[in-house]
């Protein structure tokens, strides 16, 4: 059946119409409406705790969400100064080199005093007369 | 505007001033309850009436049909006016019905309905010979009617009360029931068709339904 036969064949089931139509509605006990009313007013009033609840969570959660986000930021660029780490290493190595060219200056010198000690030994000129009179 | 919100029970057919809808359900987004017991007030017992006759079940009707109210209340603050609140809460109360029916296992086979329009099968058209100007809904025939009504598939008699009794147009049915507006159509004539045999058995001699 094509759309307009179909509606050909409502409009001559309009008396049906007027029949249903004239039924009537059946109306809810005023309980039942007491109920709802109490129903709604609960309903009403959590919505109302959610509400201010988030309007309290909200602004603390991002308050915190802030200054977690800031503190990360601050400590991420503590951490990538550029430098910072450079002048760390610079004074350990300058330390180590100190270390070492002193262990070196040391040896050196020790080195140095043993040739000084040992060198008057080496240059001792023996003579064949000193050697019977051993 | 305090005017429009005064307590009103509409008569079915009539709906609310658009504009003083428009102001109670601002209210009612601001959560104001007492704003939409206006609502429920102009409804009530529309609403009421369509789920007393989906729902065979006195208490379950008014089960359904507060919790319709109380959804609509929780959920006004997604309302985009695309549909009037009347269709909007048609909508929410029709879904209830079958969410009912369908956990208690009671949602009769109704795809035969449909593909016989589908299939265009030959339907039985009942005679109409009767003239309804002469007849007096009286108790009985109101019984009969009731009777008829009651036996429908939920999809014929949703369509049936929503458009003969409740006077939705064909397009804010098509919305409630999420629906083509030609399978609303086809829906109204069989379900018609269903209350003629009805009535015309009851009047050539009062066979029961």
């Amino acid at each position: 059946m094509d759309e307009r036969k179909l509606d050909e064949a409502l409009l001559e089931q309009e008396n049906v119409a007027r029949l249903v139509a004239s039924l009537p509605d059946e109306e809810p006990a005023p309980a039942w409406r007491s109920a709802l009313s109490a129903r709604l007013h609960e309903v009403a009033r959590r919505k109302e705790r959610k509400r201010v609840w988030a309007w309290v969570v909200r602004p603390t959660m991002g308050f915190a969400m802030g200054a977690a986000l800031v503190l990360a930021i601050l400590s991420n660029s503590q951490e990538s100064l550029p430098g910072t780490a450079g002048v760390e290493a610079q004074i350990l190595s300058a330390h180590n080199e100190s270390v070492h060219l002193g262990q070196f200056w040391g040896a050196v010198r020790a080195d140095d005093d043993t040739r000084a000690i040992s060198a008057p030994r080496d240059q001792v000129q023996w003579e064949e007369w000193d050697l019977g009179t051993l | 505007m305090e005017l429009c919100l005064k307590a009103m029970t509409l008569k079915p057919g009539q709906s609310l001033d658009p504009t003083a809808e428009l102001v109670i359900i601002e209210r009612c987004k601001k959560n104001d309850a007492e704003a939409f017991g206006k609502i429920v007030d102009a409804y009530q017992n529309r609403l009421f009436g369509f789920v007393r006759r989906m729902v065979k079940d006195p208490e379950e009707a008014n089960d359904i049909a507060q919790e319709a109210f109380v959804r609509a209340f929780q959920g006004i603050g997604r309302f985009d006016g695309r549909s009037s609140i009347r269709t909007w809460l048609f909508r929410i109360a029709y879904n209830l019905c079958i969410d009912r029916r369908r956990r208690a296992g009671r949602l009769p086979g109704e795809s035969s309905l449909d593909s016989a329009f589908e299939d265009d099968e030959p339907i039985e058209v009942p005679d109409v010979r009767w003239d309804p100007e002469r007849i007096i809904l009286g108790d009985e025939l109101r019984s009969v009617l009731e009777a008829a009504i009651a036996t429908m598939s939920d999809k014929l008699r949703s369509v049936l009360l929503l458009h003969d009794q409740q006077d939705l147009a064909y397009e804010d049915i098509a919305k409630v029931l999420d629906l083509p507006i030609g399978t609303v159509k086809s829906r109204l004539f069989l379900a018609r068709a269903h209350l003629q045999n009805a009535v015309g058995a009851y009047l050539r001699g009062g066979a029961s339904v």
